[in-house]
């Protein structure tokens, strides 16, 4: 081993000076002579500028592996004769030799990373210089971390410094502070967000936050503690940790982006977990690669800056933090790593680093905390602004709902007056309806009334003709009986007084035959009187279908008419109220006369063979049940759609004015409510049978019921 | 003469036998009575109609007067025998009705005897 003896000649310029003295220390950094081989003796010592990577602006990196470094400094007057203090900072292992003597051993010195034992030195070693001018220094050195993948430029090669007292450690507290500020930052918010998420867990951002905060803290904490420690494979595991986190920092910052945004992860949440998990394993088990892989995580730079624009179009007033923020602590990182623009003094390089570095670590949680803090301030505005709004329609309800129910009062109470009104004009109309139906059924009467009248006064002409003739023949045979008498012919006048005698019992006969239709008649038009009495229905049938056909002849002396009775002789008699039962039987017969009446008018006169003989029959049958009357007639019948309506009242098919259509109806009416019987129909229009039956149907119910 | 009376009403027949019971006694009438048109056209087809006069009701069950007037005139286009109908008082329909069908006379109800007898003796001549 030999010392250099060669001072470099710019060690004593001014301008050297102003270099290494700087805040009482020498910086050791430049200038040095360096040997790659073990034997120095006859070596070729080479020039380099610098052993740090910080200052090494493009030249290759010459220390991998192991070798010599030695270089010649000054002590300054005002330095000599004091104790000074040396500070060595690196990762790997050294040997420093001072003047020729051994002043500090760090670690052991290897060939291999196997075999070398890397330190990190920690601790500075004071020495006390002599009155020589100038003092020899020499490093062995060796260094086999350099391929690791990320690992800081520092530990790349050494940095000496010297000082008049130790306070290199400077860098090293400045670097502990911020890196303990930025984490204990990072953490802090990342509780403070995961806390929020806990408390409102419908915002997932917030959780989002507090994993990227998390994260993002894993990128310091391995570098803080590699300065902490003096071990290097732990700092080798540090790195690693380190790696991994800053590859794959983006997915948090994607997944938090898409929280924000979408509320809920979308589906390619998978992917970017997914490329993240692929960084994880590349790193793990190719770390000689990893730096490649970190690039790969730089495409996930695109989505960041994807969202960021999305966040634009979607929501400005939170694109704008995030915007800002995310850009600008990108910026201050890649500053800090690689001081592209020079912007600070090379005295206080580090220190301006450390300090872009914890700006650019600030940057997150602080963004996330505006971002944070901006939202819950505007969900605050409008929800306050929502309150007050709430509270005024609340109010403009209540207002509106003391209105409705007074309107509703109102309105009830109009109500009741205008149902009672209602009611006394629905009772009236009740009254009115009845009146008018009592009307209805009493002109009902009369219409069938009015069209027995003919055949009534037929019926009394009849009879009245025989009471006149017979007392007026009876008057004559009284005068002739007398002359005879005068003559002494009594047995003439014996003969004529047989006449008289059988003369006025025809007059009584005639008169009671005129009585007894006067008192029909009578009997039909009076208000039913309700009464029930035992009823011949024989008797009953024959009489109104007499009344009926002598009514029509009157009326219509062409018209004719086949009558069958087939009256059942053991009938019993019934117990009725006869006026109505007799009411429907008329009613029933005028209605076949008049079937059979249009029929005949109807038919073609081409059509006309003669065969068709209109037929009107009535008849009774006895049951063990009740009695049962038919009246049936052969005319066009009734068609089927008509049928169910012929009880209906107001139904007719008469030529107005005919018919009051209420006929068939006060018939059912009668038999079925008044004499809890049955009154059907059976119709046929085509075929021989063509024609209609009514039957009316009556129980036995006994009399003193 | 023969006088054939058609009425449903069977007390014409005593009326009538009681009203001309000098002319009957004297032969110078001779009453039939029918009961329905059908009876009156069976004497016609059994008696024919020479020195006949009819006197017919109108409104009666089956045919009617008024078929009997038109099957009589369809036999006998001319009278003999005349056929006289009764007609109820202000019956202008049928009253028109019988003189279309060829009736020679008619007599409203109720009947008046005395002049019934007048218009059968103008019949004698």
């Amino acid at each position: 081993m030999s010392r250099a003896e060669r001072v470099p000649e710019e060690v004593n310029s001014r301008e050297y000076l102003r270099k290494i003295i700087h805040l009482n220390a020498i910086k050791l950094d430049r200038l040095w002579l360096y040997c790659g081989q073990e034997d120095t003796t006859n070596a070729d010592w080479k020039t380099i500028n610098t052993v740090t990577l910080n200052d090494l602006n493009g030249q290759s990196y010459p220390w991998s592996g192991k070798g010599w470094f030695k270089k010649s400094f000054i002590v300054p007057v005002a330095l000599r004769n004091q104790p000074l203090y040396f500070q060595m900072v690196h990762w790997g292992a050294s040997e420093i030799f001072l003047d020729g003597v051994k002043l500090a051993s760090y670690g052991k010195i290897g060939n291999s990373r196997s075999t070398e034992h890397t330190f990190l030195p920690d601790e500075c070693i004071s020495f006390l210089p002599d009155n020589r001018l100038v003092h020899h220094l020499e490093v062995h050195y060796s260094n086999h971390h350099i391929n690791l993948p990320g690992a800081p430029s520092i530990f790349h090669g050494f940095k000496l410094s010297v000082s008049e007292q130790p306070i290199l450690y400077r860098e090293k507290i400045i670097d502990y502070s911020l890196g303990a500020m930025s984490i204990s930052f990072c953490l802090g918010f990342s509780l403070f967000f995961f806390f929020v998420f806990w408390f409102y867990p419908q915002r997932l951002a917030s959780l989002m936050a507090a994993i990227w905060l998390l994260h993002f803290s894993f990128i310091f904490i391995p570098l803080y503690l590699i300065g902490l420690n003096t071990d290097g494979e732990f700092s080798r595991f540090c790195i690693l940790t380190w790696q991994i986190a800053v590859g794959t920092i983006n997915s948090s910052v994607i997944l938090f982006y898409y929280a924000l945004y979408y509320d809920k992860l979308p589906r390619r949440s998978w992917f970017v977990v997914g490329i993240s998990a692929l960084i994880v394993l590349a790193i793990c088990i190719f770390p000689q690669v990893g730096k490649y892989v970190l690039l790969i995580s730089l495409l996930l730079l695109f989505e960041v800056f994807r969202m960021l624009i999305l966040g634009y179009q979607k929501d400005r007033n939170k694109f704008w933090i995030l915007a800002i923020g995310q850009p600008l602590s990108l910026f201050l990182f890649l500053l800090a790593i690689v001081n592209i623009f020079g912007i600070f003094p090379e005295e206080n390089i580090t220190t301006g680093r450390f300090i872009s570095i914890a700006l650019s670590d600030l940057c997150v949680p602080i963004m996330l905390a505006l971002q944070l803090a901006w939202e819950f301030g505007y969900a605050n505005r409008v929800l306050q602004k929502q309150v007050v709004q709430v509270k005024e329609l609340l109010e403009e309800n209540i207002i509106k709902e003391h209105e409705k129910q007074e309107l509703l009062a109102a309105q009830n109470e109009t109500l009741e007056l205008q149902v009672t009104e209602r009611t006394t004009e629905l009772n009236q109309s009740l009254e009115t309806l009845k009146a008018t139906q009592a009307q209805l059924i009493q002109s009902e009467k009369l219409a069938s009334l009015g069209e027995l009248t003919a055949g009534i006064a037929h019926e009394i002409q009849n009879p009245l003709n025989f009471v006149n003739n017979f007392a007026e023949i009876s008057e004559e045979l009284l005068d002739e009986m007398e002359a005879e008498l005068d003559k002494g012919e009594t047995a003439e006048a014996k003969a004529i007084a047989t006449d008289i005698k059988q003369n006025l019992q025809k007059i009584n006969h005639h008169g009671k035959r005129a009585s007894s239709i006067v008192k029909g008649m009578l009997d039909h038009s009076r208000t039913s009187s309700g009464k029930k009495e035992p009823t011949d229905i024989n008797a009953l049938a024959d009489e109104y279908l007499r009344l009926a056909y002598h009514g029509f002849r009157a009326k219509d002396s062409n018209f004719n008419v086949t009558l069958e009775t087939n009256f059942d002789p053991k009938l019993p008699k019934i117990v009725v109220i006869s006026q109505d039962i007799g009411r429907v039987v008329l009613n029933l017969i005028n209605n076949a006369f008049y079937a059979v009446g249009q029929k005949i008018k109807n038919r073609p006169a081409t059509n006309d063979d003669g065969t068709y003989v209109p037929t009107v029959e009535v008849s009774t049958r006895g049951t063990a049940a009740g009695i049962e009357i038919k009246v049936a007639d052969n005319g066009s019948g009734i068609p089927e759609a008509l049928i169910n309506k012929v009880f209906q009242p107001f139904f007719t098919t008469k030529p107005t004015g005919e018919g009051t259509g209420l006929g068939l109806s006060l018939s059912r009416d009668i038999i079925v409510n008044g004499h809890g019987g049955t009154l059907s129909i059976t119709s046929t229009t085509e075929g021989k049978e063509t024609g209609t039956t009514f039957t009316i149907f009556l129980p036995i119910i006994n009399p003193s019921t | 003469m023969k006088i054939l009376v058609v009425d449903d009403e069977m007390d014409v027949r005593s009326l009538f036998e009681q009203k001309f019971r000098k002319e009957i006694r004297d032969k110078v009438f001779t009453f039939n009575f029918a009961h329905s048109g059908e009876e009156a056209m069976k004497y016609l087809s059994e008696e024919g109609g020479t020195n006949l006069l009819i006197l017919s009701d109108i409104n009666m069950p089956g045919m009617s007067g008024l078929e009997l007037l038109g099957k009589v005139r369809h036999i006998y286009p001319q009278a003999p025998p005349k056929v006289i109908m009764i007609t109820a008082y202000g019956d202008s329909n049928n009253r028109q009705q019988s003189e279309v069908l060829g009736a020679d006379d008619f007599l409203n109800k109720p009947i008046d005897f005395g002049n019934l007898k007048e218009r059968l003796s103008l019949e004698l001549g």
